[in-house]
């Protein structure tokens, strides 16, 4: 009986030094909670916002200091916040009512949020409103002070007043890419894009990719987010690997703002039989800089696309020169594009080949998949190299005859 | 007394009459409310609401020089959210060093600090990285909790070497604020 007592005390001891921290002591932590935890509005000066209402939910008081600071985000949306240098001069700034109070345990207090706009200010303003928190009997003896705050993001809207003056929203896409998710298995697709306006864009997407046949292997959407002017966002589609078998293919990223669709770009990547990708990173603005003829003596290139200069339209034969008088041996990638005369895009497919040696031209030889209607148009084949890519383009026209063909 | 009698069968049958029609009348509104339904949408909208629990300080103790670094209990911040939110994490020294509080307020003018900063890393991650005045996140992208919410736990580290100064005055101490700050996302 004495040893099953000592035993069991034993073990507590030892439980006990298992579970204390380290050479550390901690003192009881606070909670807060705010709602609306985001704020949407149009305002115009001396509007009020809100109210928030801040609580404690916790078991001890605490005492809540409001403050504001300008609102900002990383390219994942996270906001990033830094303090008014002077709030009075900004286009649009919030003062709290209350500011500061003390919340008993379970209580909670209404802060109303006044919007003061500077005269002729329109666009977006982003304030974002933090309720710093502190218990009531703070204690000032520890080695770790710890603040704790929770944060309210508005986005607020001043619409113009005068005529010529507009709030806008001008997501710009700067840059694509693909990369392996490696711990989903999936094939992850990158749009990055500036917001060049004066107003937040509600921004959203959707990824196709495609086969060397021109068919949809898979498709995507890419979660909405908001980007701020004078802010770049990203937004991921995701692919899982077992929807995309080996080959060469070309996303297209559409992006849109308030659900209507601004920018789109493509890339182009290649699976291997492992159901590996290369990542692959396209700066736009480069990328439509390369694209001229001036680009390096020895980087490989789109020597000359080819289509005839007048066919049916059906199995309508295209070729693609490519040049490599790099060193090293170059894995094709890229894609090819039909775009009529009103430059729409009508039609496109993923271009793979065999290595290309050093040196050496090669010519990729395809079948264009879909029959195309008499017309004026253009094929633009890209060559992806590296991060970079290069195009050519040539003219054609599709004759009535594909009309006759095809009745 | 027959035409009385007549009266009152008159005004029988006329009450039958009125009966029928009623119940007939009573049908054809049953049969009306039956047919023209009315479809009523109710729509509402759900505030974005965000609650977080946060530690209160630590004390590290003592630093020995030449041991190993002392590393505080997990700090647990517990987040409920109905939207994407993140955690961050600062410190109110942009260098993250710990500097010398006399028990009210850091020491003016010439505080003495630590050598190296105060180390910071989440519980389940690899590395430890230094605190500074810039928001570093903690989390990122973190799916809305449902009620039960989602706990991220911090640990804390911090070495002292021959560089470091006992602090005379039993007094003072060596102190840094940490601010924890959580947010949903845009």
């Amino acid at each position: 009986m004495f040893r099953t007592s000592l035993s069991f005390a034993l073990a507590m001891m030892v439980l006990f030094a298992v579970a204390a921290p380290s050479g550390s002591a901690l003192s009881a932590g606070i909670s807060i909670r705010v709602s609306p935890a985001s704020i949407v509005a149009a305002v115009q000066d001396g509007d009020t916002i809100g109210p928030i209402i801040v609580a404690n939910p916790g078991d001890s008081a605490i005492d809540i200091e409001g403050c504001v600071q300008q609102g900002g985000h990383d390219e994942g949306g996270i906001p990033v916040c830094r303090p008014y240098g002077n709030p009075s001069a900004e286009g649009v700034f919030v003062t709290l009512d209350p500011a500061e109070f003390r919340l008993s345990p379970g209580a909670s207090r209404a802060v109303r949020a006044k919007v003061h706009v500077t005269p002729g200010f329109s666009g977006g303003a982003y304030p974002v409103i933090l309720f710093r928190g502190s218990p009531a009997t703070r204690s000032s003896g520890h080695q770790l002070g710890a603040s704790s705050q929770v944060a309210v993001l508005t986005l607020l809207t001043v619409t113009p007043r005068r005529q010529g003056v507009r709030a806008e929203a001008k997501p710009v896409l700067v840059s694509v890419g693909v990369a392996q998710d490696t711990s989903k298995a999936a094939i992850k697709v990158f749009a990055t894009c500036e917001n060049k306006g004066n107003l937040h864009a509600d921004l959203g997407g959707v990824v196709v990719m495609r086969q060397q046949d021109g068919k949809v292997a898979a498709e995507a959407v890419m979660p909405t987010g908001v980007c701020l002017p004078g802010y770049r966002r990203t937004l991921i589609g995701s692919v899982a690997g077992t929807c995309i078998g080996s080959g060469a293919y070309v996303a297209e990223v559409r992006v849109q703002s308030s659900g209507r669709e601004v920018e789109s770009a493509l890339v182009a990547f290649r699976v291997d039989d492992g159901n590996r990708i290369a990542s692959t990173h396209l700066d736009l603005g480069a990328s439509r800089r390369d694209r001229l003829p001036s680009s390096g003596p020895n980087t490989p290139r789109v020597a000359k696309v080819s289509v005839p200069a007048v066919s049916s339209g059906w199995n309508l034969p295209v070729e693609v020169c490519l040049e490599n008088p790099n060193t090293s041996d170059l894995d094709p990638i890229g894609y090819v594009e039909i775009w009529d005369y009103q430059m729409r895009r009508v039609g496109l497919v993923a271009l793979g080949g065999a290595r290309v040696a050093p040196g050496d031209p090669a010519v990729i030889r395809l079948i264009w998949p879909e029959p195309l209607p008499p017309g004026y148009y253009t094929a633009r084949a890209t060559l992806q190299w590296g991060n970079q890519q290069k195009s050519a383009s040539t003219a054609f026209v599709v004759g009535e005859s594909a009309v006759r063909h095809k009745g | 007394m027959k035409r009385a009698m007549k009266g009152r069968r008159a005004l029988v049958v006329s009450s039958g009459a009125m009966m029928v029609l009623c119940v007939l009348a009573g049908t054809c509104f049953t049969g009306a409310q039956t047919r023209d339904q009315a479809v009523v949408p109710v729509t509402c909208r759900v505030v974005a609401a965000l609650e977080a629990t946060f530690p209160g300080a630590v004390t590290l103790g003592n630093l020995n020089v030449g041991a190993p670094p002392v590393t505080s209990a997990p700090q647990s911040v517990t987040v409920r959210s109905n939207a994407p939110w993140a955690l961050n994490i600062k410190s109110d020294a942009q260098d993250g060093r710990l500097r010398q509080w006399t028990g009210t307020a850091y020491l003016t003018p010439n505080p003495k600090m630590l050598s190296s900063p105060l180390e910071w890393k989440r519980q389940d991650g690899a590395e430890f990285v230094a605190i500074s005045g810039n928001e570093a996140t903690v989390v990122s992208n973190m799916p809305p909790t449902g009620s039960a919410g989602t706990t991220v736990s911090i640990v804390f580290r911090q070495s002292a070497s021959y560089d470091d100064e006992a602090l005379p005055d039993p007094g003072h101490t060596y102190r840094i604020e940490v601010t924890y700050t959580a947010t949903q996302t845009y």
